[in-house]
């Protein structure tokens, strides 16, 4: 009877933990498979941060892109202490898909400290991508002064048309937004 | 009943329930007597779609401001009843020919409020044509009376499945009713169709109604007017229809109108849309592959679909691009679609409006966007079996099968809380508190005091073979899964092929 409890005081621990881990993988599973509902940033954060390291493995992995993205955007949500060197490494690499890009120069603004995250940006604006210019640009402007800083630094010279993918952040950095 | 309600018989053991019913697990309940699965459609048979290019469409230059086009229905004009512009609150009468399967109402505003303020949320003045009167002047649709308690009268009985069930999936300016969509409505278009003669339906829009429920503001925006279509289709439902589907190349992957054709993983979409749709008796006919401007993809190609309920936000503004002439379903195909419900997160698809406006292209409603971002991963894993988590075009064809599915009138089976579901019979549910595991069920939405984020079902949840706690196998289940298998329904099918934007064969 001893041995018998003794053995349970081991398992039981194990068992448990195995439990939540299959849970909080099926949940993860569920958010990322999500077709066209939304999962609120309240969901991502209930995970908690164990759940860092399996959305750390999808969106590094080799996984379909939309998955990697949103795994990335999870990450800056429940650990962004470990999302930061990912997407800063991501935003810069021209190996990496439009949307995992896209994603990551999201997160770096969200989750870096407002002068590094310009550092990391600045030449991004500069991508052969217009619609990845346009969300630098975008991810730009939500830092603020800095942030706005490097986007008029970058568009003064440029001409008209090429200004283009920069207008709507150019203009939420001069306080109004346009169409 | 996929309403979500139900009456159960406790057991211990198969033995005590009817033919037909099994012994499950029913929440709280302990077990019950639960209706097993319908059986899903299976089989069917299509020629395979052509693939061709339909070369550059669109405008050189962004045009000038917000387009809010109105448009003719593509279909002859003997099922087309233009009826003119109203104003909210006019009685318009419409005739339903003898032997009429199906209809659609179709408002386009000429000038409207566009966004209305309910309880602090942005929300689409969205067209409501209603009530709606069969020749015997008896209500076949009342929006008010079944959505609202309006000077203390309550809405109908939410246990009783309307013939016709409107759900608040639509932007403003534009956006279409679209019988049958229920099973009882599925159930009269098949037994003869719909009661023949003058109909009346009454212009009508969100704002209009707002005053008139608590914690809606509609703002100072003059009364809107609507232009008003009706489209008809003679019934009966025919067994198989075609569904021709133009897919704009808005992505900036490299792919073009004129290589699509050939291109191995487009092959395996279209191949793959076959065996979804085909059980359901929808054929896809030709598949349209389009190029567009520049300055499209430069806007378009990272789509934000925030402020959807805006007719001139950037997403509502996509939609009104299409080939001229063209009756096809509209997709279109981008790098990212960003949706701002997920702080910056992604989605992989999104529709115009639920249902679409059925041969109405390039309303701000019409159509819907899917994420190529997968087209072109994967393809080791795309092998003899549907593999939509690693095959990326498995994933993209299972994507654009299930907006197609909204566009032509399908709901999710259940939300992704298990409160809400479809208004058809023969779908599976998945009652939150009935099948999530035991520990979660108190956190269900329905319940007194959920904390946190509510519960969730989901593939564990959803996939226990009952009526009760199933659909997690279906293509209009809100996720997808490793077991996914992209399922419809006998309703299902009916509803997508009594569509007017499906032709009979």
């Amino acid at each position: 009877m001893r041995r018998t409890l003794l053995v349970l005081l081991v398992v039981l621990p194990a068992a448990g933990m195995a439990a939540s881990e299959d849970s909080l993988s099926q949940t993860v599973d569920a958010y990322l498979g999500s077709i066209d509902t939304p999962i609120p940033d309240a969901r991502w954060k209930a995970l908690g941060p164990e759940a860092g390291p399996l959305l750390a493995s999808i969106a590094t992995g080799d996984g379909l892109p939309s998955r990697r993205a949103r795994a990335l955007h999870g990450l800056s949500i429940v650990a962004p202490d470990r999302a930061a060197p990912i997407a800063r490494a991501y935003a810069r690499s021209a190996a990496e898909p439009l949307v995992i890009r896209s994603a990551a120069v999201r997160v770096v603004a969200r989750t870096l400290p407002a002068s590094e995250a310009v550092s990391v940006l600045r030449p991004v604006l500069s991508s052969a991508s217009a619609p990845l210019q346009k969300r630098t640009a975008e991810a730009l402007a939500t830092l603020g002064a800095p942030g706005c800083s490097a986007l008029s630094a970058h568009t003064a010279p440029l001409a008209a048309d090429a200004r283009a993918p920069f207008a709507q952040a150019l203009a939420r950095c001069q306080g109004s937004d346009v169409r | 009943m996929s309403t979500g309600h139900f009456c159960l018989l406790p057991c211990n053991d198969p033995d005590q329930c009817p033919l037909n019913f099994s012994c499950s697990v029913a929440g709280t309940a302990g077990n019950a007597c639960v209706p097993v699965s319908q059986p899903s459609l299976s089989g069917g048979s299509c020629p395979a779609p052509g693939l061709v290019s339909g070369g550059l469409v669109g405008p050189a230059s962004p045009p000038a401001g917000c387009q809010t086009p109105q448009v003719q229905s593509t279909l002859p004009g003997t099922s087309v009843q233009e009826l003119g512009t109203f104003p909210v609150r006019t009685q318009v009468p419409f005739t339903v020919p003898a032997g009429t399967a199906a209809f659609a109402v179709v408002s386009q505003a000429e000038s409207a409020a566009t966004v209305l303020d309910f309880q602090g949320e942005a929300v689409a003045n969205a067209p409501t044509p209603s009530p709606l009167l069969a020749p015997d002047g008896g209500p076949f649709f009342d929006f008010l009376r079944e959505n609202f308690i309006v000077n203390g009268t309550s809405p109908s009985d939410p246990t009783e499945v309307p013939l016709y069930q409107r759900i608040f999936l639509n932007p403003a300016y534009a956006g279409a009713l679209v019988f049958p969509n229920t099973t009882p409505g599925v159930a009269l278009a098949l037994d003869g169709g719909l009661p023949a003669g003058t109909w009346k339906l009454f212009v009508d829009d969100l704002a209009r109604l707002c005053p008139l429920v608590d914690g809606c503001d509609a703002g100072t925006s003059a009364p809107g007017r609507y232009r008003m279509t009706v489209v008809t289709r003679a019934g009966p439902i025919p067994d198989q229809g075609r569904l021709d589907l133009a897919i704009y190349l808005i992505t900036t992957s490299g792919l073009t109108a004129s290589a699509a054709p050939g291109n191995a993983a487009l092959q395996r979409v279209a191949s793959r849309l076959v065996a979804l749709l085909a059980p359901a008796g929808v054929c896809v006919g030709t598949i349209t592959f389009y190029d567009v401007p520049s300055w499209v993809q430069t806007r378009y190609a990272s789509l934000d679909v925030g402020g959807a309920e805006d007719p001139c936000s950037d997403y509502r503004q996509l939609l009104t691009l299409v080939a001229p002439g063209s009756t096809a379903m509209n997709l279109y195909f981008t790098d990212e679609i960003i949706d701002p419900a997920e702080n910056g997160g992604t989605t992989v698809g999104y529709d115009g409006a639920i249902p679409g406006p059925p041969t109405f292209p390039g309303t701000v409603a019409g159509g819907a966007v899917v994420s190529a971002a997968d087209l072109e991963t994967g393809a080791g894993s795309c092998g003899n079996t549907y593999a939509p988590l690693s095959c990326g075009s498995d994933l993209v064809a299972t994507i654009v099968a299930h907006e197609t599915g909204h566009f032509l009138g399908l709901y999710h089976l259940t939300d992704f809380q298990g409160t809400t579901f479809d208004p058809l019979v023969d779908t599976p549910a998945c009652v939150c508190s009935a099948c999530a595991a035991p520990a979660d069920r108190d956190n269900c939405a329905d319940q007194p005091a959920p904390s946190g984020p509510a519960t969730l079902v989901d593939l564990a949840s959803c996939l226990r073979g009952t009526q009760l706690c199933g659909g997690a196998d279906y293509l209009m289940f809100w996720q997808v899964s490793s077991s996914s298998r992209g399922l419809l329904s006998h309703d299902e099918a009916a509803v997508m092929r009594a569509n007017p934007a499906v032709a009979s064969p």
